[in-house]
């Protein structure tokens, strides 16, 4: 079933936004949409559907779980402020939709991780004068 | 045939320089038309792409050139600005509106920006909030292609040397030395596996395209002219390019309208802002199977006389640098110059007809902002 707005506990605290993850269960999962008309699910929730072009309003938040699977990684040692290199990218398959998002790991190198089973977690993303703020992040499963 | 190409002209592609926007684009303007044996006079309808300028890009390159009171498009499509002026110009000439028409490109890119690579990402957007930058996007297709089909960290970097000395023979490129495979594999990393050298630096530079009508072409033509056989621009779609792009639908619609294939094609200019995006074209514009990029890399078909569809004979992208309103037209340049055969030392046997892809980005939730394909034949 999905999960409406207010039936979700999103975390808000730092968070750059305050509508992508929350918990369920203990566990913290990303948020994405649903497409009421067609079924159409992706994160970050679309501003309006793109297979059947339903509005934002027909877009319902829908927990993607705390689960997913790395297909692609990149260390990227050249960022732009205020994100500060370096940091491994991966986009994740969770919940039948994809995420980047950036992956806490103690593994180097991007190959190791690709096919890696991922949970999301939230923490420091980046400083805006001195004020930290917060993202979804992955973090590998060992 | 749609509409024909008559002439071709740019300026040398550079660092940050103190000439002005209008300057360039009207140098551009000029050798374009002097290389279609026209005058100024002759241009009925005027195409302006640039992405970085000021509004009415279009009216300030044209103060340069004298020209009064022809209808003027300017666009703004990303990087393909110029190629979408040269689709516009080419719109106007089917309709029969015009029967000559000049597409510019301009940008001043070097001196807005850094001279690296270029990583513009709104930091509003849910992957720019990642620290996702552009290079970082072509790293991860890269990886994925890696750990997917097994193509190696020195497939890109023999792109990156392919091209930059390409543009080592190229007068107007930016980058006038090759680096050496080893300076290539042993440059910086900026998002692995992509180096330095795998990533196209901005430029400021300036191009344009003199177009004509059939009829026009015929009485007018001094024998060089350059056929268009189609002209496609798509938009782009919700998602992550890494698992598609619309250059596949994009080229084949170009091709069927054109009523040719891959396998007709003999020179390629494709949108090598990365030497993985070079790599990923291969596949996605129908020269190899999926998964097989490599394959037809280290077979060297790539290459000028390799045996396939030589790519980016005169620099691409990584070597000539990117000025990104004016890329579209010098793409169109560098492919009328094998076609006519005046390529010299960069020329491709028998070059017949040749494909011109580039992709437009920036919104980062769309996998591009738009992408356009144009085939020419002489
Ligand atoms: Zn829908």
């Amino acid at each position: 079933m999905t999960k409406t707005m207010s039936e979700l506990s999103y975390v808000t605290d730092r968070m750059f936004r305050p509508d992508v993850v929350a918990v369920v269960d203990g566990a913290e999962v990303l948020v994405g949409g649903e497409c009421e008309q067609c079924g159409d699910v992706r994160f970050p929730r679309a501003l309006a559907c793109p297979v059947c072009n339903a509005a934002a309003e027909s877009i319902h938040p829908r927990s993607l779980g705390s689960e997913g699977v790395i297909v692609a990684a990149s260390r990227v040692d050249r960022a732009i402020p205020p994100f500060v290199p370096p940091f491994m990218l991966a986009y994740v398959e969770i919940g039948g939709a994809r995420a980047l998002g950036q992956v806490e790991t103690d593994e180097g190198e991007p190959a190791v991780l690709i096919g890696r089973s991922c949970r999301v977690i939230t923490g420091e993303n980046y400083r805006v004068n001195e004020e930290s703020v917060h993202s979804f992040r992955f973090e590998v499963n060992k | 045939m749609s509409a024909f190409v008559l002439g071709v002209g740019q300026v040398p592609f550079t660092g940050p320089t103190r000439v002005e926007m209008g300057d360039l684009g009207g140098a551009a303007a000029r050798a374009a038309v002097a290389d279609a044996g026209l005058t100024l006079a002759d241009i009925q309808m005027a195409a302006v792409g640039s992405v970085y300028e000021h509004p009415s890009v279009g009216q300030r390159v044209l103060l340069r050139l004298g020209i009064n009171g022809v209808p003027l498009v300017n666009v703004e499509n990303a990087c393909t600005s110029g190629s979408t002026a040269i689709i516009e110009a080419i719109r106007w000439i089917e309709s029969g509106e015009a029967d000559v028409a000049i597409a510019i490109g301009v940008d001043k890119m070097a001196s807005h920006y850094s001279s690296g690579p270029i990583d513009l990402v709104d930091a509003d957007d849910m992957f720019g909030a990642q620290g996702l930058t552009v290079p970082a996007m072509f790293g991860l297709l890269a990886e994925k292609h890696m750990s997917e089909f097994g193509s190696t960290r020195e497939d890109f970097a023999q792109i990156a040397l392919k091209n930059r000395t390409y543009a080592a023979s190229n007068p107007y490129a930016r980058f006038q030395k090759a680096p050496t495979l080893e300076e290539i594999l042993g440059a910086p990393n900026i998002a692995t596996p992509l180096g330095k050298f795998d990533c196209c630096a901005n430029a400021d530079g300036a191009a344009a395209v003199v177009l004509a009508s059939e009829s026009f072409a015929r009485t007018h033509g001094d024998g060089r002219q350059i056929g268009i056989l189609s002209a496609v621009l798509g938009g782009g779609h919700l998602g992550d390019r890494l698992f598609d792009d619309p250059m596949t639908p994009v080229s084949r619609r170009a091709y069927e309208r054109a009523g040719v294939g891959p396998e007709d094609i003999d020179v390629v200019e494709c949108h090598d802002n990365f030497s993985v995006a070079e790599f990923e074209a291969y596949e996605r514009l129908g020269f190899c199977a999926p998964g097989e990029a490599q394959l037809y890399l280290r077979e060297g078909k790539s290459k000028i006389g390799g045996g396939g569809a030589a790519f980016n004979t005169n620099g691409g992208l990584l070597g000539r640098g990117h000025p990104a309103g004016a890329t579209g037209c010098v793409q169109v340049a560098s492919v009328v110059a094998q076609l006519r055969g005046e390529a010299g030392a960069l020329q491709h046997p028998g070059a017949k007809t040749a494909l011109v892809h580039t992709s437009g980005g920036g919104v980062m939730e769309l996998q591009s902002n738009a992408t356009t394909a144009i085939v020419l034949s002489r």
